[in-house]
């Protein structure tokens, strides 16, 4: 009998001891963990310190710069082109006296100009030139009127695809980027040409 | 008393393994490990983000100064439609145009009434625009070139509205309205 309270004795001291010893490393796992808490705190603190804000805003302004700059590119409006088409689809017996433009947000152009033919046959021959050209859409004319020397007098009200006065996909060679007052110079040597009878 | 010993002992064990271990380990130390983990996160992000910024700086030194300076001129912080007027005439005298009149409209609160806004996808506004009115006089070959010069130039312009009026005298009269654009 007490040689079994002995041994229930050792058992109990033993199951203490355990418990002594867990508790122990619990408390010292425990201040480890805080220890390596503070320390990862501190080293996150350094890295956002290292964190300069106006470096970060730079970066985002020159994204923002860089790609609103391609979007603006692409949308870029070369009116010359047109001009070029009309200096090339007008008669020489036909004159535009007055032209407006205007440029939609989607791009397509609404065009309205008046002019004079020498001969309704020249009339006829312009509207068949306009009919060419498939990016003039719309091509109406209107108003059509000849005075005693035969001379017709007409308005015109047509649409523009937006790709003819869009930038085109390849540059042409001879443009170099230049500002406004530097450009003039460069512009000097591709100046487009028109005649008399093709200027509005 | 002896009798009592195991029992007493036995009641330590519980005492601490109830009373201390078990809630250091679920409160204190589970605390202490999802902060670890959370910091660890974060410095995993911050480490990243040291080699994203390192990278981004050596590409953004890539850049030649001059490009980034272009860049900065085709789309400025500003509107700066005065010096863009300054440029417009140089380049007009060059090319023989007259200008006049340059307007931007204004609305009654005195704030540009035809000012707008681009905006990307899932972002705030970015691009501003404004229209620029401008008269001009000259020969067309004169205004073909000025117009030349300004679709090439550097800081995009845009023609919203042109008018053109024919002269007896082969000087017509344009009526040109512009877009331009800066970085919001």
């Amino acid at each position: 009998m007490e040689s079994g309270n002995n041994m229930f004795l050792i058992v109990s001291l033993i199951i203490a001891g355990i418990a002594i010893i867990i508790a122990i490393g619990v408390f010292a796992y425990a201040h480890l963990l805080e220890s390596e808490t503070a320390q990862k705190a501190a080293a996150l603190k350094q890295a956002e310190s290292s964190v300069s804000e106006s470096t970060v805003d730079s970066f985002i302004r020159l994204r923002d710069r860089l790609t609103q700059a391609q979007t603006v590119l692409s949308q870029h409006v070369l009116m010359s082109q047109f001009l070029d088409d009309l200096s090339s689809l007008t008669l020489t017996d036909v004159r535009f006296t007055n032209m407006q433009i205007t440029v939609g947000e989607d791009h397509s152009a609404a065009v309205h100009m008046t002019g004079t033919a020498k001969t309704f046959n020249a009339l006829a021959a312009q509207s068949a030139a306009f009919a060419t050209q498939p990016l003039i859409k719309q091509a109406i004319f209107s108003g059509i009127t000849a005075d005693d020397k035969g001379v017709v007098t007409f308005t015109l009200n047509a649409v523009l695809d937006p790709r003819l006065v869009d930038i085109p996909p390849t540059l042409p060679a001879s443009w170099s980027v230049a500002a406004p007052a530097e450009a003039a110079t460069t512009t000097d040597t591709t100046q487009a040409t028109s005649t008399a009878t093709t200027t509005p | 008393m002896s009798r009592l010993m195991p029992f007493i002992f036995i009641l330590l064990a519980i005492a601490l393994i109830f009373g201390y271990v078990r809630p250091t380990w679920e409160g204190q130390i589970a605390q202490a490990k999802a902060d670890i983990a959370s910091y660890d996160a974060a410095l995993t992000a911050a480490s990243n983000f040291s080699d994203n910024e390192a990278k981004l700086e050596q590409e953004r030194d890539a850049i030649p100064a001059d490009q980034l300076n272009r860049l900065n001129v085709f789309l400025p912080d500003s509107v700066d439609n005065v010096q863009l007027i300054l440029d417009l005439n140089a380049l007009a005298t060059r090319s023989g145009v007259t200008l006049s009149n340059f307007a931007t409209p204004t609305g009654a609160n005195g704030t540009d009434a035809n000012a707008q806004t681009q905006t990307a996808p899932n972002s705030g506004p970015l691009v501003d625009s404004l229209t620029l009115s401008v008269s001009a006089t000259g020969s067309y070959d004169g205004f073909r070139a000025f117009l030349a010069g300004v679709e090439q130039s550097l800081r995009p312009l845009d023609v919203s509205q042109l008018s053109v009026t024919d002269s007896d005298t082969g000087v017509y009269t344009y009526q040109v309205t512009f877009k331009i654009y800066w970085l919001h």
